[in-house]
């Protein structure tokens, strides 16, 4: 895969053919299962992420990056969060870790070797900060 | 981005939306704005080059700011599935929350080092005429227990600077 961007894999014995699986894929089940987790603000993906949602286009896999081995058999993945203002950062990313893990297992049939998780920031939930505003 | 970056870009702003409208009503042939052109071009160039020069290195300033964006990236800590790393600016965002919600605190810096013994947090202070003792304690204790507990760092001081009080109070 690595080179064009396409995991394949190779079906059981009796197949007649491969499944690929393109890296974009694997990115959109990880920003998924990441974004699912409680704690987890929003993705961060930069600048293409942002004009992307500004424009009115759903990103999933924004913030996240999957790198497969040359074996095509494990990948890595990097994710950049922001996290929730109250929440414990290295409970929130556990928690995204092990459902990365299990999401791209489950559905792709790769070995994850490491969900590294990078948080950029912290954003408060609109409804704690209304309370807030609120009080004052 | 640091206070004096700030207003860097406020300058690099104004001189540009200046130079765009100017640009703007010469191409719409504003009468005033083409004799003072022409004016200008004819009689003496020294300001306009002068004004060029501090756009020109303003620009590469913030060329140099976007390709070098600091020493201080990330607090990386290994764990079983793979690594976290909590970016400075999260750190520093932790300690401006916790810091703004104690009374008599209300415009606030921080800035984060690294020492053998964990970080040094130094909050620098706008303060509403309070107690400021009470309220730096508050201060060195909000800010310490909030980014323990939120990323599990360790904290060598939190050192609070109360640099001026602030002319317009507000209530919290």
């Amino acid at each position: 895969m690595a080179s064009d961007g396409v995991l394949r894999t190779d079906l059981d014995e009796n197949s007649v053919g491969t499944t690929q699986i393109a890296n974009e894929v694997i990115a959109v089940i990880a920003g998924m299962a990441a974004t699912e987790v409680s704690g987890v603000s929003d993705m961060s993906g930069g600048i293409v992420g942002g004009i992307a949602e500004r424009l009115g286009r759903k990103h999933l896999s924004k913030g996240v990056k999957v790198e497969v081995a040359p074996d095509e058999r494990k990948c890595n993945v990097e994710l950049s969060i922001i996290c929730e203002y109250g929440f414990r950062i290295p409970d929130v990313a556990r928690a995204i870790q092990e459902s990365v893990k299990e999401a791209i297992e489950g559905m792709t049939g790769l070995e994850v070797t490491a969900v590294n998780v990078h948080v950029l920031g912290v954003a408060i939930h609109p409804e704690v900060r209304a309370l807030e505003e609120n009080k004052e | 981005m640091y206070p004096f970056d700030r207003w860097l870009v406020r300058v690099y702003g104004f001189l540009t939306a200046i130079g765009i409208l100017w640009w703007m009503l010469w191409l719409l042939h504003f009468s005033p704005v083409v004799q003072w052109n022409a004016y200008l071009v004819s009689q003496q160039t020294g300001w306009l080059w002068l004004g060029l020069a501090v756009i020109l290195v303003l620009s590469v300033r913030y060329l140099a700011f976007r390709l070098h964006p600091g020493k201080h990236h990330a607090f990386v800590r290994e764990m079983e599935g793979g690594h976290i790393r909590i970016g400075h600016q999260t750190v520093k965002e932790i300690a401006m929350r916790a810091t703004k919600q104690i009374r008599g605190a209300q415009r606030v810096q921080i800035k984060i080092d690294e020492s053998a013994q964990g970080l040094v947090v130094i909050v620098t202070v706008y303060a509403d005429p309070v107690d400021l003792n009470a309220m730096g304690e508050e201060i060195q204790r909000a800010v310490g227990n909030s980014i323990r507990e939120m990323t599990s760092l360790t904290i060598a001081a939190v050192h609070v600077s109360v640099i001026d009080l602030a002319p317009d109070p507000v209530q919290k």
